[in-house]
């Protein structure tokens, strides 16, 4: 039921999705590869057509295994956010251990423990490059966050523009100070803008 | 005599062939085959003895080849070693290329131990502010439980994992993290505003914590503010 803002969620939409986009890029790169290796392996006067053999051979192969490998990688990535309710890279780090065992079940459950592993460590080499290649990028050039969306409303302070947009009616305050522990004043600290207490 | 009475048989009836055959050629001179019957019966014996030469002669050679072919098994080896060794350049080219990989695999394995093992600042503050938001009754009336949290909106798994942050530090040394991500539930969704402060104690805490609900109303709650502790005799 409900708004269109609900189907913004991307699960379990994003499971074909991947499963093409896995299957595309395992097409157009097997038979890039193929191509290259009918050439290298074919006879003198018969390359271009032993190469274009290799292709139309093995290229919906290597496709297929890809769009496999990419439909079952997104069930369980999907699976992960809905039992853990938050995206974080964790999530593709399971879902490629469990994609990797679930694939090599048939072949004995040491086998399956050794996919599982290589899976585990194959994503977390690429979230690791990923947050690296993150950091690096945001250290290179300092600048403010990012605003997805346009703001509803011109912000009514200038001192941090991203929490612009505040929006009168229905505001409730909670406020827990730690009394546990005791900290130093921070100064020089500026605490965000007090919202207004207008009531619709 | 009787060896030497045997052989002219011999010559006698190889003169008959051919007189015979010569006949029925030529009749005009009998006289003159005698001579090179004589001449072939005389060639005969020499190119026995030359074949025999020959045979023999083809023994010897079958052995030399059998000589050679042995032989050479055993030299292939020492004649096929090189002269000298590969170049310094060559090696120094192959231990830096050893070096290269070595350097790759390093990085690789401590990128992965600092995202394993070291999370970072922005996933713990991500982490902290979700589990208190979906912990809260104020949400949960709102836009319903579970509580679902993302980075960005967007159908990119990996855009919806980053989470936009920015570290800074103050005056005293205290290091600051700000973070914005988006949480949704069955019954709205919402964007929050959070940072967080390492404290004295090596611990983090709120500065703040507001939660701007979206849908299916409008609404701003702050769960979290921090106020330093304040006594009248400082």
């Amino acid at each position: 039921m409900g708004t269109p803002e609900t189907s913004r969620e991307p699960c379990p939409d994003r499971i074909l999705d991947d499963i093409g986009g896995a299957f595309g890029m395992g097409a157009v790169g097997g038979s890039a590869f193929h191509f290259l290796k009918g050439l290298y392996n074919s006879p003198k006067g018969d390359r271009f057509v032993g190469a274009t053999q290799a292709v139309r051979l093995n290229a919906p192969r290597v496709g297929g295994s890809f769009a496999v490998w990419g439909g079952l990688f997104s069930a369980f990535d999907c699976t992960m956010v809905y039992a853990r309710q938050k995206e974080d890279p964790w999530n593709s780090i399971v879902a490629g251990a469990a994609t990797g065992g679930f694939l090599s079940m048939r072949q004995g459950l040491g086998a399956s423990a050794r996919s599982a592993a290589f899976g585990g460590v194959l994503l977390a080499l690429i979230e690791g490059a990923g947050i690296m290649l993150n950091k690096f990028l945001s250290a290179q050039q300092p600048m403010p966050m990012i605003m997805d969306e346009p703001q509803p409303q011109p912000p009514q302070s200038s001192e941090q523009p991203w929490l612009g947009g505040w929006f009168g009616g229905g505001n409730r305050e909670e406020t827990a100070g730690s009394g546990g522990s005791e900290t130093k004043i921070l100064e020089s600290f500026d605490a965000p803008p007090v919202p207004n207490f207008e009531y619709k | 005599m009787f060896r030497r009475i045997l052989s002219h048989h011999r010559a006698l009836s190889a003169c008959a062939h051919n007189a015979t055959t010569r006949s029925l050629v030529t009749r005009r001179t009998p006289n003159v085959p005698p001579p090179p019957t004589f001449l072939i019966t005389g060639s005969r014996p020499v190119s026995s003895k030359t074949s025999q030469s020959n045979e023999t002669g083809e023994t010897t050679n079958k052995a030399k080849k059998d000589v050679a072919n042995v032989e050479d098994p055993f030299s292939a080896p020492t004649y096929n070693i090189p002269e000298k060794p590969v170049t310094f350049v060559e090696g120094a080219s192959y231990g830096v290329v050893i070096l290269a990989g070595l350097g790759i695999a390093a990085a690789a394995g401590y990128a992965v131990f600092k995202e394993l093992i070291f999370q970072p600042k922005e996933y713990k503050i991500y982490n902290k502010a979700l589990k208190r938001i979906q912990d809260d009754g104020q949400i949960r009336v709102r836009i319903g439980f579970p509580i679902t949290g993302y980075g960005q909106e967007s159908r990119n798994r990996a855009a919806r994992q980053r989470i936009p942050h920015r570290v800074w530090t103050d005056e005293e040394g205290v290091e600051h993290v700000e973070v914005n991500f988006y949480i949704r539930g069955p019954h709205g969704h919402g964007k929050v505003f959070a940072e967080m402060f390492k404290g004295a104690d090596n611990e983090w805490k709120f500065t703040y914590l507001i939660v701007e609900i979206r849908a299916p109303s409008t609404a701003q709650i702050i769960l979290e503010s921090y106020i330093p502790s304040y006594s009248a005799t400082k």
